[in-house]
């Protein structure tokens, strides 16, 4: 939970109570921005991109909605637009590399092998996805949000949501999921 | 339940968010249907690997460049919160206007001489028996010492300005 006054004092311009959030928020901001965009150095710049828009447009927040739901939405569009831009630069059909780029962890470090293979799981899980489906399958999944609560970052009716939810879990299950036989 | 049923609601199924008749299909049909069963297993795991993802940090080179961009334009930045304040003080300040011009009037109608209920309604009726005989009367049906109260002997205590409010201020 991240305290109201943590956000008063950041609106009125204290870098100290702003850096003080950063450190509340950063994490879970960064993360969606790393599954959006899977590159590092792309995903360093957003987030510099999103927190500098959160410092600017903070005196305009009422607390009329969630902040979480707040700085989410400018993360995901910040990302998209990123994406876009990617997109249109490389003319590639799909924003993602093949792979994933990882350091080489410690070989006696049994936790970094299992995570970077989980890493490496994960990427190849989503990578079928178009950019809209996978930032819901990260926010409904990964990030845990409800509808609800999807719907207000994504500003979308929360009927698209799961119709957008089912087609990327539809997508998920085609893809990598062993042969089977429909039953009528 | 057949497979297309049990396939639209799957994910439902996994999250507990049916209700016990259609939970209870499910099941059903989960027990004698290996396929869906089977499909039922991988969605399970696929997405419990992406609950289980790592949470990313971003290095502290980010916010060292955060904070700079930041305190480079916190001047701009912080035009939103001046305007506020400056709109705050204005909505204030008018106000305020309005509370001593309000009280000043009310001041002046009910403390002032002449703004004074019965100062007034005393000049009224002055003003209306002047006013009667004017109408009234002439010169002529006036008594000698009417005629004397209307002509001026000479004598400043008895100098008349002409109507009541004049007395009062020209006196």
């Amino acid at each position: 939970m991240i305290p109201d006054v943590l956000i008063i004092e950041s609106a009125k311009g204290n870098v100290t109570a702003f850096e003080e959030l950063y450190r509340h928020t950063s994490p879970f901001v960064y993360s969606v921005i790393y599954r959006i965009l899977e590159r590092k150095e792309d995903s360093e710049d957003v987030t510099q991109e999103t927190f500098i828009k959160v410092f600017q447009y903070l005196p305009k927040f009422r607390f009329q909605s969630s902040f979480k739901t707040w700085i989410y939405r400018i993360a995901v569009n910040c990302a998209l637009t990123k994406l876009k831009k990617r997109i249109n630069k490389e003319g590639k059909t799909s924003p993602y590399e093949d792979t994933i780029l990882h350091q080489t962890p410690d070989t006696s470090d049994r936790g970094a092998i299992e995570n970077q293979e989980l890493e490496d799981q994960i990427h190849t899980m989503l990578k079928p996805l178009n950019p809209e489906q996978r930032t819901c399958i990260i926010l409904r999944e990964i990030e845990g949000l409800s509808y609800q609560e999807m719907a207000d970052t994504l500003k979308m009716n929360i009927n698209t949501i799961r119709t957008r939810l089912k087609r990327a879990r539809d997508i998920l299950i085609k893809t990598y999921r062993p042969e089977r036989r429909i039953e009528k | 339940m057949n497979c297309k049923q049990f396939k639209d609601i799957l994910y439902e199924y996994l999250q507990g968010n049916l209700d016990e008749k259609q939970y209870q299909l499910a099941q059903e049909h989960a027990r004698h249907c290996s396929a869906c069963l089977q499909e039922m297993d991988f969605l399970n795991h696929q997405l419990l690997k992406l609950k289980n993802a790592k949470v990313h940090a971003p290095d502290e080179k980010v916010w060292q460049a955060i904070k700079e961009a930041i305190t480079k334009e916190l001047p701009r930045n912080i035009v939103p919160m001046r305007r506020i304040t400056h709109s705050s003080f204005l909505k204030i300040a008018s106000v305020a206007a309005l509370i001593l011009v309000s009280a000043s009037s009310w001041f002046y109608l009910h403390q002032s001489p002449v703004g004074q209920n019965n100062h007034l309604d005393a000049y009224l009726e002055d003003h209306a028996v002047f006013i009667a005989e004017l109408s009234d009367q002439t010169t002529d049906t006036l008594t000698e010492d009417d005629q004397d109260d209307l002509l001026f002997d000479g004598d400043e205590e008895d100098l008349d300005f002409g109507t009541l409010i004049e007395d009062y201020f020209l006196s």
